[in-house]
């Protein structure tokens, strides 16, 4: 049984779901009956509209439930080509794909700049809008009695009947999943998951966050498009009916019961809805019952629904056939891989700035940090130092003065592009996305370093190959660094706190940064993660990055730094080596708060 | 005149709505996607008494309370509950909801069934304008509850809780405040309030299963215009979508309706995303 | 010495999996001010959240009142007599003075009038909160939204306080008063267990001091043998081990 196992697993992951294509375009040959390949028919295309919700919830974890919507301007812009006298389906598909790609930017844009259930309602509203819309065109679209006399579809001329149209719908279907896949499969799908984990950390990896919300939202659109196109060709009519709540709830409830965060848990999904609704008329009124319970039960017991569990059963047969996970034991930093040389840039705040309403965070504060230094930032809560990164980082905006990176000025920067211009940081919570592999983390941080597009994604083009082959070859020289190359295929949310820390680190150092900031990173760690950690700090120093430490671990400082500045209510209260910071007794007393003499006079 | 008691009645049925949302969002910051179904509910609890088992109005009223509090309270255990993340909770609430839609569908049917109202039927005349008394009931009863409430969040010690925890749920923890208990509470008087509004808005809008998704939209366009968690918001944000709705259909056609309603909702959110009576959210890393 | 109201052993303690505390014991007595010092992320505040019920026990124990408190709720914590007033002046900022005051009261379980009366023994003490008692609590300054914060506690009638950084962000002058209305509380056998960074003001109240860094106890013991302020500093910063 389990070698059985053990040969499918050696099989690449893609072989799978081409045989399943095979199989399905193989299927008319067995005279199944008219039912059958409907119900084929039907699940692909509702699969088509859930796997763009798959996209769009899943990966990016917009909520944007309104894929009806779209699936109707596909289907009325395929409809209405067809009555006009275009039948050709190429151009119904790209054109439908083109109407659904539309409505969702324009309906889009104002629900995603407010998120979560902005997003939620006005696509769902949308839903509500398509009866209306229908009607007021109703010349054209037939209003709410229908559009009919749809001419037959054709293909460069040929003429399709419906045995061709069965095998059109299973190659667009076969294609799209395809074309999903290797977006999901590629960094792309890596950067969505990292938006939808938290924005803040996209754009301290320098991805614009809203851009990167739009596409996912897009992509997700354009397949419910091509199921539109392709509804209208195999029905010949169509009704703003089938667009309703009806199929909303539909494809939702498809979608978190195949698993949203799935490729082909779609397929699954609609396969479960449309079998439902094609039973007879007295179950079929149940139908709105059975796709609440599965949104319920989606939500609160199948985390990553169907897909989830069928990994799960994955992992756990793996591990019963002795594949893979070889346990090797944990071994320290690899120092016999030499850290690349990094070229630092100064960081240099001058005279920044900064109110909260009346509190005023920081005040006139100037310092430097030098390449090839370590410059520690300290004091008590609340006396500026995350205000101060939040700046630096472009996270706040500053009152006044000057931040410049190697000369350049980003004080009026955006996050995202103080990140493009060589500023890494790392998190006082680690902010890891669940779902993905160490290596997949670290790979993360290069994705708008070494850029490669969607397009050379979805071809997989020898420059999309290229980008992955430095993508692997950096991440396995980091993780060996700093000593995770044993962990790179677990999941990293699993790990515990510690290593999550250090993955951190190597995130942002993948990307060879100018400045690198550390925020609190030796926190929670225990006496050997912390010399680990402080000797891989001291590396990243010596190759010529510019660190900057943020701690309140006053012995590590003293240890680590080479430079210290301490910050006192929002000023620089004191600057300089760690000796000279040891014996400042100011130092020592605004730590502990120790009242002033003439304060005391006064209060006394 | 008719034209703006007509958008008035209509907006106090999506003021209900907004109500429901609001009183959630206090007490949870989650947002209860199945509370216009719960109204639904309660809209066909009230044809069932009155219509099928005939029984006099107060009876009804209390049928209609103490049936959608159970299905609120049972909703709060199953949807809300075990789900931690609020995004989750809304496909839940969801999921919730169109279970209620659909086993209304089962029981009742799709076609829309007319519910009688207590006060009569007669046409009301006044300041020119006519208006049914079923009418001037939903105005009257939403302007009341808003105002009841408001009161209570500042007159009552377990209103004070309420608003206390939906600005530091920590901080009220440790000044006693049950937090799940109080939520729990908060979600079994909506649904003893939804009731009451079921019975109301049946008269207006009828007892019909798609009610559930247009009521749930509208009376969201008013917590947007109104601002999350502020009552007279929504109370005003129910008003002005009403009355829009109304004069757009009567001067360009029913057609546009829900389209310039729409319209509205992204003014909206572009323009002042935090509604008109919402706190402006500082942002925090 | 009477018998510890709170008595903590080996407390290990964190958020989620970030393990901040790691083994820490100390004692409060009524009538008595036990102070626990240390520099930041010694642990001192996730320690307190821990004896509220905030944030889980790992390891060891917390003994109040003759009873193990490990499975209590936090909400259930104050009416048992434990009233926590976190760092930074954590009021309800939109809501009244008078307002945050009932609120203190509301796990008494009694009328919002008896609840009504009891806030004058809150003035009596504050006298600048019966003048403000109409305002927003958030429009308040700093020290007398500090005063709210540790009214609201009072208004629970609790057997032991904690307060976390009751110095926090007020100016020096300021810092004495409200260190002297402390002092002053626990004349009426309180339990106080203060938490703070300014270690001489600190000190000046407390009858007994414990210091944290990294987690763990480095010194304990009672304020009378203290002899030498500087070591102690040093003790807070980290620097050395051994004060007395």
């Amino acid at each position: 049984m389990l070698t059985v196992w053990a040969g499918l697993r050696k099989l690449p992951s893609w072989a799978f779901p081409v045989a399943f294509a095979a199989l399905l375009l193989a299927v008319p040959l067995f005279d199944v009956g008219y039912e059958a390949t409907r119900y084929i028919e039907l699940s692909l295309i509702l699969a088509l509209v859930v796997s763009g919700l798959n996209i769009s919830l899943g990966y990016s974890g917009q909520l944007a439930i309104g894929q009806a919507a779209m699936y109707a301007a596909g289907a009325y812009t395929a409809g209405m080509l067809s009555t006009a006298g275009h039948t050709d389906l190429g151009l119904h598909i790209v054109a439908g794909g083109l109407a659904a790609l539309v409505v969702g930017i324009v309906t889009g844009i104002p629900g995603l700049r407010l998120g979560s259930w902005s997003l939620a309602m006005t696509s769902f509203f949308l839903v509500l809008l398509v009866p209306d819309v229908v009607d007021i065109f109703e010349e054209k679209t037939g209003g709410h009695l229908g559009l009919s006399g749809m001419l037959g579809p054709t293909l460069f001329g040929y003429v399709l009947k419906p045995a061709d149209m069965y095998l059109a719908i299973v190659v667009v279907a076969a294609v799209w999943f395809a074309v999903f896949r290797n977006v999901v499969v590629s960094r792309h799908g890596i950067a969505f998951q990292v938006l939808k984990q938290s924005p803040v950390l996209a754009s301290s990896l320098g991805m614009s966050v809203y851009r990167t919300k739009l596409t996912g939202y897009a992509i997700g659109a354009v397949p419910a498009g091509f199921a539109g196109a392709l509804l209208a060709n195999l029905d010949l009519y169509l009704s703003p009916e089938i667009f309703g709540f009806h199929l909303a709830t539909g494809a939702l409830a498809a979608s978190i019961l195949g698993g949203s965060v799935s490729i082909y848990g779609a397929i699954f999904g609609a396969g479960i809805v449309q079998f439902n609704n094609d039973q007879s008329s007295e179950f079929a009124q149940y139908s709105l019952i059975f796709f609440g319970a599965f949104l319920l039960i989606g939500g609160v017991l199948l985390r990553g629904g169907v897909a989830g569990v069928m990994r799960n059963a994955v992992r756990r047969l793996d591990r019963a056939a002795g594949i893979g996970a070889a346990v090797v034991p944990a071994q320290a930093t690899d120092s016999a891989t030499a850290m690349r040389p990094i070229s630092g840039g100064m960081l240099e705040v001058g005279k920044l700035s900064k109110a909260f309403g009346g509190n005023q965070a920081l005040r006139d504060v100037s310092l430097r940090a030098e390449p090839g230094k370590i410059t520690a930032l300290i004091g008590p809560n609340g006396s500026g130092k995350t205000t101060l990164l939040n700046l630096v980082c472009g996270f706040y905006r500053r009152d006044s003065g000057s931040i410049t990176v190697a000369g350049a000025s980003i004080a009026t920067a955006s996050s995202d592009r103080i990140a493009r211009l060589g500023i890494a940081r790392t998190f006082q919570t680690p902010l890891i996305p669940p779902g993905i592999t160490v290596r997949e983390v670290v790979i993360s941080g290069r994705y708008t370093a070494d850029r490669a597009g969607f397009l050379s994604a979805v071809l997989r083009s020898p420059h999309f190959r290229r980008v992955r082959e430095r993508d692997l070859q950096r991440a396995t020289e980091i993780l060996r660094l700093t000593g995770l190359i044993h962990l790179a295929d677990s999941e990293a949310v699993a790990l515990p706190l510690g290593m999550r820390r250090m993955l951190e680190v190597a995130r942002a150092l993948i990307r060879e940064p100018k400045v690198l900031l550390l925020d609190e990173a030796a926190s929670g760690l225990d006496e050997n993660e912390v010399r680990t950690l402080a000797s891989v700090v001291r590396q990243i120093r010596d190759a010529g990055c510019t660190v900057v430490l943020v701690e309140h671990n006053f012995d590590l400082v003293l240890a680590l730094a080479d430079r210290i500045v301490v910050l006192a209510r929002g000023g620089v209260l004191a600057e300089g080596t760690p000796a000279e910071i040891e014996a400042n007794v100011r130092v020592r007393d605004e730590y502990l708060g120790v009242v002033e003499e003439k304060d005391r006079q006064v209060s006394s | 005149m008719t034209l703006i008691y007509a958008g008035l009645s209509l907006g106090a049925v999506y003021a209900l709505v907004a109500v429901g949302y609001n009183i959630v969002f206090i007490a949870s910051h989650s947002f209860n996607f199945a509370q216009a179904q719960l109204m639904m509910v309660g809209a066909f609890v009230a044809y069932l008494g009155y219509v099928t088992l005939k029984l006099p109005t107060v009876i009804v009223i209390i049928m209609a309370m103490t049936a959608v509090m159970l299905v609120a309270a049972f909703e709060e255990r199953i949807a809300v509950r075990p789900v931690a993340d609020h995004q989750t909770q809304l496909i839940t609430t969801l999921g919730f909801g169109t279970v209620l839609t659909g086993l209304v569908q089962v029981i009742w049917g799709t076609q829309p069934l007319q519910v009688p109202f207590a006060g009569g039927d007669e046409v009301l005349t006044f300041l020119g304008g006519r208006m049914f008394p079923d009418e001037l009931a939903l105005v009257v009863f939403a302007v009341a509850l808003v105002v009841a409430i408001s009161a209570y969040t500042q007159r009552r010690l377990n209103g004070l809780a309420l608003v206390a925890m939906s600005q530091d749920e920590e901080a009220a923890t440790l000044r006693g405040v049950s937090v799940r208990k109080l939520t729990f509470a908060a979600f079994a008087v909506t649904g003893l309030l939804s009731g009451v509004m079921g019975v109301l808005i049946g008269p207006k809008t009828y007892a019909v299963a798609t009610l559930g998704a247009a009521l749930a939209l509208k009376g969201f366009v008013a917590l947007a215009i109104g601002g999350f968690g502020s009552m007279y918001g929504g109370l005003i944000g129910g008003f002005a979508v009403g009355l829009v709705e109304q004069h757009v259909a009567r001067y360009f056609g029913s057609g546009f309706s829900n389209l310039s309603v729409f319209a509205i909702l992204l003014l909206v959110l572009l323009i002042r995303p935090t509604g008109l009576f919402g706190r402006v959210q500082e942002r925090t890393v | 010495m009477t018998a510890p109201l709170l008595s903590v052993d080996g407390l290990a303690t964190g958020y989620g999996d970030l393990r901040v505390v790691w083994n820490v014991s100390f004692q409060v007595w009524p009538g008595r001010i036990t102070a626990l010092l240390g520099r930041n992320g010694s642990g001192k505040t996730t320690s307190l959240r821990a004896v509220a019920g905030l944030n889980p026990v790992h390891a060891g124990s917390i003994d109040y009142d003759g009873r193990r408190l490990d499975g209590v709720a936090a909400h259930k914590r104050v009416r048992a007599g434990i009233s926590y007033v976190q760092e930074g002046k954590r009021v309800f900022r939109n809501q009244t003075v008078e307002e945050n005051l009932l609120l203190g009261g509301y796990s008494l379980g009694v009328r919002r009038s008896t609840l009504e009366a009891e806030c004058a023994r809150i003035y009596e003490l504050f006298p600048i909160l019966q003048e403000k008692r109409k305002h927003p609590a958030g429009s308040l300054s700093g020290g007398q939204q500090q005063m709210v914060a540790i009214g609201q506690a009072l208004m629970a009638k609790p057997k032991l306080l904690m307060l976390d950084e009751p110095s926090g962000g007020l100016a020096p002058a300021i810092v004495a008063e409200v260190m002297s209305r402390i002092a002053a509380l626990k004349e009426s056998g309180l339990a106080i267990l203060l938490v703070e960074q300014a270690v001489e003001a600190a000190v000046d109240v407390a009858d007994h001091v414990t210091v944290l860094d990294v987690g763990k106890v480095t010194l304990n013991l009672p304020v009378d043998q203290i002899d030498d302020m500087e070591r102690l500093k040093d003790v807070c910063m980290g620097r050395r081990t051994d004060a007395a």
